[in-house]
């Protein structure tokens, strides 16, 4: 799957959920080492680079992986499941940007284009892909990453927010412009 | 560079990144305090699962020797056959609280007709907690927009794992706990959608706990939203098995698990 961001911490065998909540102070330390550069990495790349808020997503998802691990079956992976927790803490929080987005704009009468710069105050030209995301308005964000670096397909990203396939399909588009638009001149 | 060239290129943008060794520590003493909570928490309620399953027995035994309870097997008498029904039964009255019917969830069809339906779940299941959700769909005016209520039911020991703040509420003729806004999407049916909202109740049944996750949408009516307050309402509910609940509950048209 595209989120496991790299071989070298990819777990080499499946450490079960149930032997690493339930399991001796090894499995759970060896578990911990192995899932925390996966899912922070995956959280860091998503959220605007901001690494104050990938810690706090990244403490969300391991934190109700912990608490609610029973109600996961035993045979799943261990790092894979706390990653689909860490992905809707990160729909959580494109929510709540979209949210604030509309608040803010209707309590100042005037278009915010930009929720994302308010929580990770990205440069004012961007430089890289990290940057062009953040730049971007929460749900055109959402998107982008579910279907390009998730590789959830087009049905699957609308069943995560809650559009129609048409809906979504519609986003992805402005999304794309919006991405293409943004990305630095020098690098196309 | 070409959009296709882009778009690969995100699509392979990934990879480890630093982590602050001081949020490492931190986060990793944080996790060992709930798992040591989540441990000591379970045992409690193995004993207590285990001296009901004892006084239960006790009771029944007591029950069908005094001839309170009589047995088919001891009696001419037709056994039940709609107990096992999945099938909804408008006109049913409310079930009796010595002996819900097992009844199903109302099934994949938008058009399900109303009625009394039901739900067993047993804590830990995970079937119990996330295919066991329903919604109720009004298409927008907008073609292809829609919003929706639903239902998503569990047993759990904590209904309120992500947190909130609980206000005392009765419901059903229960007395429990609600907060709203519930902030975890992984209790919302299908998963989270842009702008809704979700209350969350925990309502003691017996010694277990069963949890109701009420999502509505921002466009919802509050004709729409007080349509599924009144399902939640109408829940009765039992201990079932070891560590189970059933319940039964009644529908108005169109709800469906689809």
């Amino acid at each position: 799957m595209p989120f496991e961001a790299s071989d070298s911490v990819r777990p080499p065998t499946a450490i079960t959920v149930g032997n690493v909540v339930l399991g001796d102070e090894q499995a759970f330390r060896a578990w911990y080492e192995r899932s925390l550069p996966t899912v922070y990495g995956y959280l860091f790349h998503r959220c605007g680079r901001n690494p104050d808020l990938a810690e706090e997503l990244t403490q969300q998802a391991f934190v109700e992986a912990v608490r609610s691990y029973r109600r996961f079956r035993g045979q799943a992976d261990a790092t894979t499941w706390v990653i689909g927790i860490a992905r809707h803490k990160l729909i959580d929080h494109y929510r709540r940007a979209e949210r604030d987005a509309r608040r803010i704009a209707a309590l100042s009468a005037r278009e915010i284009g930009n929720p994302g710069r308010a929580e990770s105050s990205p440069p004012s030209r961007p430089d890289d892909i990290d940057d062009t995301l953040a730049v971007l308005p929460a749900l055109q964000r959402a998107v982008l990453v579910l279907h390009y670096m998730d590789g959830l397909s087009v049905r699957e990203v609308a069943r995560s927010i809650g559009k129609t396939e048409a809906a979504t399909a519609s986003l992805l588009a402005r999304g794309r412009e919006a991405f293409r638009q943004a990305y630095p001149e020098t690098d196309r | 560079m070409t959009d296709e060239r882009l778009f690969e290129r995100l699509a392979a943008h990934a990879g480890p990144a630093d982590i602050d060794s001081g949020f490492e520590d931190r986060l990793y003493a944080l996790l060992q305090e709930e798992r040591r909570r989540t441990g000591r928490s379970g045992w409690p309620a193995l004993l207590l699962v285990a001296a009901l399953i004892l006084l239960l027995a006790i009771s029944a035994a007591v029950a069908v020797g005094s001839g309170v309870v009589e047995l088919p097997w001891l009696d001419e008498s037709p056994a039940p056959s709609a107990a096992e029904s999945v099938a909804p039964t408008p006109d049913s009255p409310e079930p009796s609280a010595s002996m819900l019917p097992a009844r199903g969830m109302p099934g994949m069809n938008p058009d399900n007709p109303a009625g009394v339906y039901g739900w067993s779940g047993r804590l830990g299941n995970p079937a119990s907690s996330f295919v066991s959700g329903m919604h109720h769909v009004v298409e927008g005016a907008v073609a292809g927009e829609f919003q929706q209520t639903a239902l998503v039911f569990a047993v759990e020991n904590d209904c309120f794992s992500a947190g909130g703040d609980p206000v005392s509420v009765t419901v059903a003729g229960i007395d429990g706990l609600y907060v709203e806004p519930y902030e975890d999407s992984s209790v919302t049916f299908g998963g989270p959608r842009f702008g809704q909202t979700t209350g969350a109740y925990a309502l003691p049944i017996g010694d277990r706990t069963l949890c109701v996750y009420l999502t509505w949408d921002a466009a919802t009516t509050p004709d729409e939203l007080e349509s599924a307050r009144q399902v939640v309402e109408s829940i009765r509910g039992q201990p079932f098995g070891e560590d189970g609940i059933r319940i039964n509950f009644r529908l108005p048209k169109g709800w469906d698990t689809g």
